[in-house]
């Protein structure tokens, strides 16, 4: 790591704890992170796979403007397609 | 969610903020569970709504949330101006007496400020700014640099119409 990026990390990290912000994550965090060995996998037969349903997405910083109009369709055997227009 | 990092709590019966563009009354903005952690408590109530299930929040907990998640926010906008203003002090470190082009991009009794654009960077206007209004031309001499603080001093050579 290059002296300025370093010392540019270490204002950063200064800023952050000055602002109650945690630069970096904590043992217990990554201990638990650590744990994981797969996947999620849903669990409760309440839970429905939604991907094959249409959705727009709009841009929350500029209200007036839609950033995304998509379908999604399930093709067998499992691959999906996405068709996007922007 | 709001606008750009603005939460709060809003309720049934009460008049929400809604969505301009849409043209709605009842709206909210969620995203991915991985961006934010609001995105998290939202899809928890939509989860736990789906299922008929018991809120897992209460009202001053939610309330309690919007707000550390908004001054949380802010306090990230603080950190990271900070950051790039050092970061350019950092960059222009190196060329202490030299000459920039530049434009006045505030004025007033407090100080006066320029912008160059070779690199892109803003700082103060210590010494010549008497006179320099917003939007004026100027060329700058950097003074000095505070990198850890994110200062960068001028002085102004003249201004140009």
């Amino acid at each position: 790591m290059t002296t300025g990026r370093k010392r540019l990390q270490d204002i950063a990290q200064r800023a952050m704890l000055a602002r109650g912000l945690l630069p970096d994550f904590s043992p217990a965090a990554l201990a638990e992170a650590a744990r994981i060995t797969q996947a999620a996998a849903a669990s409760d037969a309440a839970v429905r796979d939604l991907r094959g349903l249409p959705w727009a997405s709009f841009e929350p910083r500029r209200w007036d403007r839609i950033v995304a109009l998509a379908a999604a369709q399930r093709t067998r055997p499992a691959l999906p397609t996405s068709r996007w227009r922007w | 969610m709001l606008g750009s990092g603005e939460y709060a709590l809003q309720v049934p019966g009460q008049v929400a903020e809604g969505h301009f563009g849409l043209a709605v009354r009842d709206y909210t903005h969620s995203t991915a569970p991985n961006r934010r952690f609001p995105d998290l408590v939202a899809q928890r109530l939509l989860k736990a709504a789906l299922a008929g299930q018991a809120s897992p929040y209460s009202r001053d907990d939610l309330a309690a949330l919007a707000l550390h998640c908004t001054t949380q926010e802010d306090n990230a906008e603080k950190v990271e101006r900070q950051v790039r203003k050092s970061a350019a002090a950092l960059l222009l470190s190196q060329r202490v007496g030299e000459w920039f082009d530049g434009i006045v991009t505030g004025a007033s009794d407090k100080g006066s400020w320029a912008r160059v654009t070779g690199p892109v960077a803003e700082g103060r206007i210590v010494h010549g700014y008497e006179g320099l209004d917003v939007g004026a031309r100027v060329r700058v001499q950097l003074l000095r640099t505070d990198v850890e603080r994110g200062f960068i001093d001028f002085a102004a050579a003249r201004a140009r119409p």
